[in-house]
């Protein structure tokens, strides 16, 4: 069966800099993917030119076997398009905005009438059909990007950054469109900073760094993966002192101080190995630690994503220098 | 979608208030661009407050003219002059000053709010939402137009009214207007501010010091002058074709700044470029058909044309994708021909160029030209313009190839001749020694054209301005290769895959 989506060997560089460089994969119809990676990765770059709003330089990308390059226009009728940024105009309500790009899709007379009731129903958009869309809550003014990509009835959704500035509810609702759409036998495909939503929102997960691919699978492989080579992650609480805990991980060998916290902070031990978890709470207490809290964490996405893509290195705050004495 | 379950229960709605079904379906025959471009434009305070003080200033005239001199008086026909010259001052403003000047932000606000991607994604191409923009302003310009006949017909009823030739100075103003409105929306796609300023302040310029403008000439007339009335009023066949000419120049020149603004916002797939340029030939073989016996005329007319098109062609980006291809591969012995000619970018731009020199050259060897009072001498002047305008490409193919918009830096190094050519001038001119510049000719063509009512005279003008498009051309040719090598690979990935590559290639093979 021909996937939904098909990219092989893509390129684009912009000058000298490579912001995709050769990536391939591929989505069956009906998953939802999750593609994943920090700013500047080439996601977006990578959905422009899915959205055949930009040029590859190299390789062949496909929507449902049609060449994005070669038959842009069959393209556009299969595809909808969620931007990262999305602007609309102040002049219209949200009813005026969705009845112009319905009618900018080709939709005439009860056609439109129709498909505009259903898809402003679907994205929940009648109440505040009369409300100004420039005038929208963030949440909203994302159910009308969807809406709007809708429309047409696409068979792939290319959704970037769609929970980016949600509250907690839009977040839900959102999840559940995305939901709702994939049980319809819709592809989307969607980019996202909150990892552990994708994780349960989608099929699969596509990891990219500096235009390369660097994981491409479900979530459960991924953390299994970087299980077997990313060691334990351990919390620690100290009663009093919590600075003196980096200075401490500076000295030992295969400790890696993740993040400060108030109270202490998140501890990479390298080996995945309990027994040298036990050993290590055994030197901090030997060595003078306060240790009040000591337990392992359970991986996530976002641990994950950082063991793949590294972590910047986390220096220990600098100690207080005593001030030199006049005498 | 009827399928699935809302994720809240949509609300109970009153019949007649399904939104959807208040859309007024007349709407539906009309673009969807223009739906929107009216519904935005007739809501906006540039409109409503031009509309409202036409009205009143009009009203005013009119009572005041009738007034001072009622229906049947002796002084009625002098005040009804006097009303025609208002009415037209105030139309003018209107339509050929405050319509198109709302025209440069027409794509420039689509593109500052960066709404431009999602219009691409729907049946809009690029021409038919700048047309659209541009229908949009020249309906609200008509509306302008019809709101002045009640008083035309008021004006009428004070006499002296010489009905055929004001009706036909209103329908060449509103023209004008449309024609206008083409170049402020063509030149709003462009991104430099700098350039869309002077735009406007071109088009004011032309509207206070240029001489030939309809406009002024009918101010004159009603304001008690003659002859500029009558004018307009077509009563012989060379008038008549004089005019179709003018209206001709107006339509293309507007038709064309569409094109350019559509162009500027266009996806690689998608190709303005040989459309533009064939309505460019067909432009100019319309006017030789028109214009057999206005020699001068139609000089003037191909030079405009002209230079039009070699800047556009010199100025087009040169990236579009293989899909562009496509329909040149239809074209069968012809391809590689209607591709080095039509072909989006100015890498083909160079070829229509010499396409454009050789109408030039066949036109001036007709009888047409050559009859023309200094048929000779002009034939010496086609070089030296054309040297001119390859000069600025040249440059900017061989140091600001990187230039974000060709067009603007075009322009900007074209004014910077303009003035080196113009210092050079005043110091030959202030040293009579004006003839003696003629070997800085090939590195300063705009001197020569300048400086042309001097150089007539010297045998070596015409070979010193063929040199320099000569030299200009081929540096264009050499910076042309890296962009035909990149289409030549367009091409072949267009060529049906082998079998075995396309097997190789499925995903079941692997």
């Amino acid at each position: 069966m021909t996937p939904a989506i098909r990219i092989h060997d893509l390129h684009r560089h912009f000058g000298p800099l490579k912001a995709v460089d050769g990536i391939s994969f591929e989505i069956p119809v009906g998953r939802v993917c999750g593609f994943i990676g920090s700013n500047g990765a080439g996601k977006t770059t990578t959905m422009r030119i899915l959205a055949t709003l930009d040029q590859p330089s190299a390789g062949t990308v496909e929507i449902s076997g049609v060449d994005v390059v070669q038959e842009p226009w069959k393209v556009r009728h299969r595809l909808g398009w969620m931007p990262d940024h999305f602007n609309v105009y102040g002049h219209m309500s949200v009813l005026e905005f969705m009845d112009f790009h319905a009618r900018a899709l080709g939709f005439r007379g009860k056609e439109r009438q129709q498909r505009l009731q259903e898809v402003m129903e679907f994205t929940d958009l009648l109440p505040i059909a009369g409300r100004p869309a420039n005038k929208l809550s963030k949440g909203m003014t994302q159910r009308l990007c969807l809406g709007r990509a809708l429309v047409h009835d696409p068979d792939v959704l290319v959704l970037d950054e769609p929970a980016a500035g949600l509250d907690p509810k839009a977040r839900v609702e959102l999840k559940h469109l995305i939901r709702l759409l994939a049980a319809e036998g819709k592809t989307v495909l969607i980019s996202s900073h909150i990892l552990s939503e994708l994780g349960e929102m989608c099929d699969s997960l596509i990891f990219i760094n500096n235009g390369k691919i660097i994981h491409d699978g479900d979530a459960a492989s991924l953390l299994r993966h970087t299980d077997a080579t990313g060691g334990i992650f351990l919390d620690v609480h100290l009663a009093s002192n919590p600075e003196a805990l980096a200075t401490w991980c500076q000295m030992q060998p295969n400790v890696e101080l993740v993040e400060a916290s108030k109270q202490g902070g998140r501890l990479r031990l390298a080996a995945d190995d309990p027994a040298q978890a036990a050993a290590l709470l055994a030197r901090m207490v030997r060595d003078g630690l306060p240790v009040m809290e000591f337990h392992r964490e359970q991986r996530n996405l976002e641990d994950a994503f950082m063991a793949m893509v590294g972590r910047p290195e986390m220096r220990p705050p600098p100690l207080p220098t005593q001030p030199e004495r006049m005498d | 979608m009827n399928n699935i379950t809302p994720i809240i229960p949509a609300p109970v709605l009153p019949a007649r208030a399904e939104p959807a079904a208040l859309i007024n379906d007349f709407s539906d025959r009309l673009s969807p661009i223009l739906v929107k471009e009216l519904r935005q434009g007739l809501r906006q305070p540039t409109f409503v407050i031009a509309f409202l003080c036409l009205q009143v200033l009009l009203c005013i005239v009119v009572l005041v003219a009738v007034i001072s001199a009622p229906v049947g008086s002796p002084s009625a026909l002098a005040v009804g002059s006097t009303v025609s010259g208002f009415f037209f001052v105030l139309l003018a403003i209107a339509i050929l000053i405050v319509q198109p000047l709302r025209g440069l932000g027409a794509l420039a606000s689509e593109i500052k709010a960066d709404t431009l991607d999602l219009l691409l994604l729907t049946r809009l191409n690029s021409w038919r939402i700048t047309f659209g923009k541009w229908l949009a302003l020249v309906s609200q310009s008509a509306l302008l137009v019809v709101a002045v006949f009640p008083y035309l017909i008021l004006r009428y009823y004070l006499g002296g009214m010489q009905l055929f030739a004001e009706l036909l100075a209103l329908v060449t103003l509103f023209i004008m207007s449309a024609s206008l409105t083409g170049v402020t929306v063509g030149f709003s796609a462009t991104a430099s501010v700098v350039i869309r300023g002077l735009v406007a302040l071109a088009i004011l310029f032309a509207l206070v010091v240029g001489p030939n403008l309809l406009t002024l000439a009918v101010m004159r007339g009603g304001m008690g002058g003659r002859g500029s009335l009558f004018a307009l009023t077509l009563g012989s066949s060379a008038e008549v074709a004089a005019y179709a000419g003018e209206m001709l120049l107006l339509a293309f020149f507007g038709y064309y700044f569409l094109e350019m603004g559509a162009t500027q916002i266009a996806p690689p797939s998608e190709n303005r470029s040989t459309c533009k340029r064939l309505v460019g030939l067909a432009t100019l073989g319309l006017m030789v058909w028109l214009l057999p016996n206005e020699a001068f005329g139609l000089y003037i007319g191909w030079l405009l044309v002209t230079s039009l098109l070699i800047i556009d062609a010199l100025t087009e980006r040169p990236e579009f994708s293989a899909s562009v291809l496509r329909p040149f591969r239809r074209c069968g012995p012809l391809r590689n021909l209607a591709g080095a000619l039509l072909l989006p970018g100015w890498a083909s731009g160079i070829f229509f160029v010499l396409l454009l020199a050789g109408t030039g050259l066949v036109l001036s060897q007709t009888q047409v030209l050559l009859d023309l009072a200094h048929g000779a001498e002009m034939l010496g002047f086609g070089p030296l313009w054309l040297a001119s305008l390859l000069l600025p490409a040249a440059v900017v193919s061989l140091f600001m190839r990187n230039a974000k918009n060709l067009f603007t830096a075009y322009i900007i190094v074209f004014i910077a001749s303009l003035i080196v050519a113009l210092v050079f001038y005043i110091i030959g001119e202030s040293t009579d020694s004006v003839k003696g510049m003629i070997m800085l000719v090939p590195l300063c063509p705009a001197l020569g054209v300048m400086a042309f009512g001097e150089f007539k005279n010297v045998a070596p003008v015409l070979p010193v301005g063929l040199t320099s498009c000569g030299i200009f051309w081929l540096i264009l040719l050499l910076r042309s290769m890296p962009h035909w090598a990149r289409i030549r690979a367009l091409d072949r990935s267009l060529d049906p895959k082998p079998v075995a590559a396309v097997v190789a290639d499925s995903p079941d093979a692997a």
